[in-house]
């Protein structure tokens, strides 16, 4: 964009300014033809009654007898008129209009000659030579034609005779040579004008094109949140800019979500890193006793596994974010997934003696297995870990209308109402204090929210502190006609 | 020497008081912010290691609420790095800042320079005429001499020599170097004191009768 020449704006400016002189130029010559073929067509006119005024003049008081010529037809009145030269009956001072007689521009001359080219009549202001066409075998042949600065008629005649009247045309040249100028100069006007609207109206169209470049380096440079101003009227630049505007947001949009990965994986893993580095370095300054080792080795292994929870979650996560919300995919028994992570937890359950109870009719959905399996195991191992032990959980898949219902009611703890609008958020943990925190990374209902939005779904709970809470999730139901 | 540390992750805190110990440091611990505040306040800490991301209270709020009433260093131990947070925490009253993870020799360091700072030391040896403390190495030469202390030695000594020329109660002496895991009813302050006469002699360390030691 740097180099003039290579922008845009030029390259439309030269063309248009190529095509708007091959324009004008085309119309300027056309009609300065037009206008010459005019011209020429009225001297021509003029030549011809002339020549006819010419031969009548000469032999104006003669009577037109009928006479034969040699072979044996009528006399035409060329013939004629030559036997009269040959004769010498012609009367040369005859009624001649001024014009033969002068030398001024736009002077008359004539010119007759025997098949020699010898001249037998002529006036004082002919050309000394003239080219005559060659004698036809019969008729006449004649041509209008420009030789030099004049216009002249030439006929050959079969019996002998040769003619050129002529008549001095430089005036019309200038005046057609003035009329030219006066086209190109306007032809010029035109086009400069023309040039300078196109160079304006280049602008204007290159404009949008500008400020979405503008945008697109604004963006290029960091500036994320910069965005191309969208025209109001509907055109191909603002379709475009529509377009750009919505790959923006989508770029903004997985930006963001990357940053807040790596913001939230570089947190969330600074402490159990900072665990196993301090317990390290504590443990190799100095010897210590077997004990005190085993007990190290254990804060270790927890921060470690803690990073493996957190960064096994986060990556789970992150699939399911960067998954578009795709309708397709295929259809599940989710009462079939849901009875498999009962299955699943039973075991954990049993041990904290807390009963699960099950209600799941036949139904089926839209979504991937493996995410719906996450989803029904978070949830029921939300209810089953968080439960202080002895109670009860219990699990309901219901068909609704359009709609099937996932219903998890635990009788545990309850989630308090400040507590409640953030549990859906990454990292936050109801626990007040993180101790307990190696198996649960603050993800897990981050991710049922990420799944069930991905699946076009809802989800909320409803929950009494002391009492226990109900998470309820709906999904589209898929018919059996529709599979 | 007695220092607070106030961090949510369990394992960190007991790895951070741990680290602190070997260093001859007492340290108490909070697993959250409330309990840190309510440490804090009793204001027998020479430096407070405070967590910022923590439930309930969190550590620019335990800042802001300690900040009214005392004025131990506090040094922020924090995951995040951001400049603004760190200026954030500076501002409201903070004396260090620390991000997570952090090297455990980095964090004495640190922990050693807030308390020389507090008392106006501003060099890591400290010079009693014959007695030669330096705090970064933790060794001790008295007159010439290289003397072997023990952790709970060092840290006596160098309370004393810190605040040379102040009587220093046994009380304040229990506060200050003792954490929740001694037994403050025990005799185990004399012991020491006894213990470094003997090793540097006996004009070093005075006893005022019925108010406490201190180094002249």
């Amino acid at each position: 964009m740097k180099i003039p020449f290579y922008s845009l704006r030029w390259r439309l400016q030269v063309w248009y300014a190529v095509i708007l002189f091959l324009t004008i130029v085309a119309l300027c010559l056309t009609a300065f033809q037009l206008a010459w073929l005019s011209e020429s067509r009225r001297i021509d006119a003029t030549l011809m009654d002339s020549e006819r005024d010419l031969i009548r003049a000469f032999s104006r008081s003669r009577e037109s007898g009928v006479e034969k010529n040699s072979k044996g037809e009528n006399m035409s009145p060329p013939e004629r008129f030559l036997n009269e030269i040959r004769n010498g009956s012609l009367d040369p001072s005859g009624d001649l209009d001024d014009a033969y007689l002068s030398s001024d521009p736009g002077f008359r001359f004539y010119l007759f000659a025997d098949t020699n080219g010898k001249a037998l009549l002529r006036s004082e202001n002919a050309p000394e030579q003239i080219e005559f066409l060659a004698i036809p075998e019969s008729g006449v042949s004649e041509d209008i034609q420009t030789i030099g600065e004049n216009r002249v008629i030439r006929k050959s005649f079969w019996f002998g005779l040769q003619s050129a009247i002529g008549t001095n045309i430089t005036t019309e040249v200038e005046e057609s040579q003035r009329f030219a100028w006066s086209l190109a100069i306007c032809g010029a006007a035109v086009w400069i004008v023309g040039l300078a609207g196109g160079w304006w109206l280049a602008g204007r169209a290159i404009r949008p094109v500008e400020s979405i470049s503008r945008a697109a380096n604004e963006i290029a440079d960091g500036n994320l949140s910069e965005r191309i101003s969208v025209s109001k009227r509907e055109d191909e630049l603002h379709e475009l800019s529509r377009v750009l505007n919505q790959t923006f947001d989508k770029i903004q949009d997985s930006m963001e979500r990357e940053r807040r990965f790596t913001a939230d994986a570089s947190h969330e893993l600074r402490t159990p890193v900072s665990i196993l580095l301090s317990e390290t370095q504590r443990m190799c300054k100095r010897t210590r006793t077997v004990p005190e080792y085993a007990e190290s080795m254990e804060v270790c292994n927890d921060a470690a596994e803690r990073m493996r929870t957190l960064v096994e979650d986060l990556l789970l996560l992150a699939r399911q974010e960067n998954a578009q919300l795709r309708a397709e995919g295929e259809v599940v028994n989710l009462s079939e997934v849901v009875e498999g992570s009962v299955r699943d937890i039973l075991p954990l359950a049993t041990e904290r003696n807390i009963k699960i109870s099950t209600d799941c009719e036949l139904v089926h959905v839209r979504g991937s297995v493996s995410s719906l399996a996450i989803l029904a195991n978070n949830l029921l191992s939300n209810a089953v870990l968080h439960h202080p032990g002895n109670g009860h959980v219990q699990v309901r898949v219901i068909e609704s209308g359009e709609e099937v219902i996932l219903r998890v009611t635990d009788d545990g703890n309850g989630i308090s109402p400040e507590d409640r609008p953030h549990i859906f958020k990454r990292f936050y943990r109801v626990e007040k204090s993180r101790t307990a925190s190696a198996k649960h990374s603050g993800i897990g209902l981050a991710l049922v929210h990420s799944i069930v939005t991905n699946l076009r779904g809802n989800i909320w709970v409803a929950s009494q502190l002391g009492e226990g809470s109900t998470f309820t999730i709906v999904l589209p139901i898929v018919r059996k006609t529709e599979r | 020497m007695r220092v607070l540390v106030v961090e949510d992750d369990w394992a960190l805190c007991r790895s951070v008081a741990a680290t602190l110990r070997d260093e001859g440091i007492a340290v108490d611990t909070a697993n959250d912010g409330v309990e840190g505040l309510a440490l804090g306040r009793e204001g027998i800490y020479d430096a407070i290691l405070l967590d910022v991301m923590m439930p309930g209270l969190d550590g620019w709020e335990v800042l802001e609420k300690l900040r009214m009433e005392s004025s131990a260093p506090v040094m922020m131990l924090t995951a995040r790095d951001a400049v603004p947070d760190r200026v954030k925490g500076l501002d409201i009253g903070a004396d260090d800042y620390l991000t997570k993870p952090f090297d455990n020799a980095e964090l004495c360091a640190r922990v050693r320079a807030l308390i020389r700072r507090s008392v106006g030391q501003t060099q890591s040896a400290i010079t009693i005429d014959k007695l030669v403390l330096d705090t970064a190495g933790r060794t001790v030469t008295y007159d010439g001499k290289e003397v072997e202390l023990t952790a709970r030695e060092y840290s006596i000594l160098e309370y004393l020599a810190l605040n040379r020329g102040k009587v220093l109660t046994r009380t304040r002496l229990y506060e200050r170097l003792f954490d929740e895991r001694d037994d403050s009813y025990s005799n185990l302050l004399d012991v020491h004191v006894s213990k470094l006469r003997k090793k540097m002699g006996p004009e070093l360390i005075k006893t005022r009768r019925g108010h406490g030691y201190l180094i002249e």
